[in-house]
């Protein structure tokens, strides 16, 4: 069994035990304690039966998932985070289809009757969003999963001093890169947010003293809602997972004087950009440039390739360097400078009217609309129809005919609907399927 | 890590010395990533390269590994390369003795069994060739 990430932890243990590393509910954990909380779990799980055998975690964030996420991989089993919001009933589904051996809840290991055996080398099993389609399970090393933290603790410019306000879900392949493994791996401490609010968030920032925030453009644009706005000392700001807008780049630096840096990254690869100078999201065209250790390169089709140690390396091979390379959905183009600028996704280019047409193309003609801060377009298949979300102080019709005028061939297939905003799964990524409905689809 | 890519010659029919693709780095279902090196005195090389025309054979060679690989269960078992588009060399002679990255991701697919891919050879960041490759796999 590959145990890097778990060496590294015993021996941050054991460097420094009694340092901070999880604030949770106002309780403060150190690093003995919290290795202490894992050894207890460890008590309570057939530790000498989870070796390469799958086990479904699902578990709010806290101490308690990080204490039973060691306990988990000290005995050699193979994690699967998910989102604490799912049900019991839901995970139990999860686990029959990947042949999972139990599932550990808050308040129970739950054994199934049939498992299977996963690679030797295995430890985590990250789940996609789903937002477009069933969520895929992509398999990880230990090695791989701290390559992806080390990359962005380096890029970012995070270390021990520095303390995390965690408030997005463990299981999410942003939070695992950015809290969990840098914890785990590099003792950087966090304190767990208890309420996506943002006064709530406000007030434990500044109370805790934490100094990076990573996190999503709703949770940033609530933030800015927040009158006399003050976040201590707090220092990065780090957004992912949804585009960020100028508006919201700009908004944010008059609320509170910090810049948001936009992070992009997949679940197949971890951190892939990073916008050093929080300049990115106030021009809205590059994403940033590529994160250390990471080499990128397009397909001579636009597509992005992700080659480092990060990649997982699950059904692929690692070339001559050791590191494994994967070619995603998302179509690229860089700057002189590096900056990667992104042009939609391939798995968006949809047939309508029998002629392909590149949904992000729409979106970004409707977003170029006065007054339009926001748009995102669905295809609803059964109507042949596009049927575009905007949102802003606009009207539809503005919008409608600058669509038809752009997209002439499409112009009786079009429908604009304005919306007071656009539907967010939990990971903070537009929900398409939401989507649809909303509009009638 | 256990990997489920398996070798070349078990995914397309050549046999050596025509097999021209050392090894298979990324196999999905939509793209595959590979990689060569062409010794010195291959195929046609007479010591100034390999004719960059092979470069259509090697990339086919890798859009016929992602349909072994992802569509044999669909029935398709071999293919032929029946059309190139826009095939763009940028070299009259591949190098030999240099590592040679392939790269083709699939722009359409029918159930007849035609598929169309976007594919290039590079040599680091220099692209030799690249373009569309049609190929029917029955």
């Amino acid at each position: 069994m590959s145990d890097v990430l778990i060496s590294r932890w015993d021996k941050l243990v054991a460097a420094q035990p009694d340092a901070l590393a999880v604030i949770d509910n106002r309780s403060q954990w150190t690093r003995s304690e919290l290795d202490a909380r894992a050894g207890e779990w460890a008590q309570k799980i057939p530790t000498d039966q989870l070796l390469q055998q799958a086990v479904i975690l699902c578990q709010p964030n806290g101490a308690d998932w990080l204490a039973k996420f060691l306990a988990l991989r000290r005995a050699g089993a193979i994690i699967i985070p998910v989102d604490a919001a799912t049900s019991i009933e839901d995970s139990k589904k999860l686990a029959q289809k990947l042949s999972c051996f139990a599932l550990q809840s808050s308040e129970h290991f739950e054994r199934f009757s049939q498992s299977r055996k996963w690679p030797t080398d295995l430890a985590l099993v990250k789940l996609t969003s789903g937002t477009s389609g069933e969520p895929t399970a992509i398999p990880f090393t230990e090695a791989e999963l701290c390559a992806d933290g080390d990359n962005i603790q380096s890029t970012m410019g995070i270390g021990p001093s520095d303390l995390n306000y965690a408030l997005l879900p463990f299981a999410h392949s942003y939070a695992l890169g950015n809290l969990v493994i840098p914890l785990l791996a590099s003792g950087i401490p966090l304190v767990v947010g208890s309420a996506p609010l943002p006064r709530i968030i406000a007030d434990e920032i500044t109370r805790s003293g934490a100094t990076v925030f990573p996190s999503v453009p709703t949770v940033f644009e609530a933030l800015t809602r927040t009158d006399e706005l003050s976040l201590g000392k707090l220092r990065l700001c780090i957004t992912a997972a949804a585009p960020l807008t100028p508006t919201l780049a700009q908004r944010f630096r008059n609320a509170c004087g910090l810049s948001l840096h936009n992070f992009y990254g997949a679940s197949e690869c971890g951190g892939i950009a990073y916008d050093h100078t929080g300049q990115c999201g106030l021009t809205g065209n590059a994403v940033g440039a590529a994160m250390d250790n990471v080499e990128l390169s397009a397909t001579n089709d636009g597509r992005l390739c992700v080659r480092s140690a990060a990649v997982s390396s699950f059904e692929r091979e690692a070339g001559k360097d050791g590191r494994a390379i994967i070619t995603l959905h998302d179509k690229v183009s860089f700057l002189d400078n590096g900056g990667v600028v992104i042009h939609g996704r391939v798995d968006r280019i949809v047939k309508c009217a029998g002629k392909r047409i590149d949904l992000a193309a729409l979106e970004k003609v409707a977003i170029a609309v006065d007054g339009v801060e926001r748009a995102a377009v669905v295809h609803e298949t059964a109507s042949d129809r596009l049927l575009v979300a905007i949102i802003g102080p606009t009207e539809s019709s503005t919008t409608l005919t600058a669509l038809q005028a752009n997209f002439g061939a499409w112009r009786g297939r079009l429908r604009v609907k304005s919306l007071p905003e656009l539907p967010v799964t939990l990971r903070g990524k537009v929900d398409y399927r939401e989507l649809s409905r909303l509009l009638g689809g | 890590m256990n990997h489920a890519i398996p070798p070349i010659s078990e995914l397309i029919p050549h046999e050596p010395p025509m097999i021209l693709i050392d090894r298979i780095l990324e196999l999905s279902a939509d793209c595959v990533h590979a990689e060569t090196t062409l010794q010195p005195g291959a195929l046609d090389d007479n010591g100034t390269g390999v004719s960059s025309a092979w470069s259509l054979e090697i990339v086919a060679q890798a859009c016929a590994a992602l349909i072994g690989q992802h569509y044999r269960d669909q029935g398709f078992r071999e293919g032929r390369l029946i059309k190139s588009s826009r095939w763009t060399l940028s070299t009259l002679h591949l190098p030999t003795a240099q590592l040679l990255t392939i790269h083709a991701t699939i722009e359409a697919a029918s159930d007849m069994g035609i598929f169309l891919f976007n594919g290039e050879l590079r040599a680091g960041d220099t692209c030799l060739a690249e373009g569309q490759l049609t190929i029917l796999a029955r």
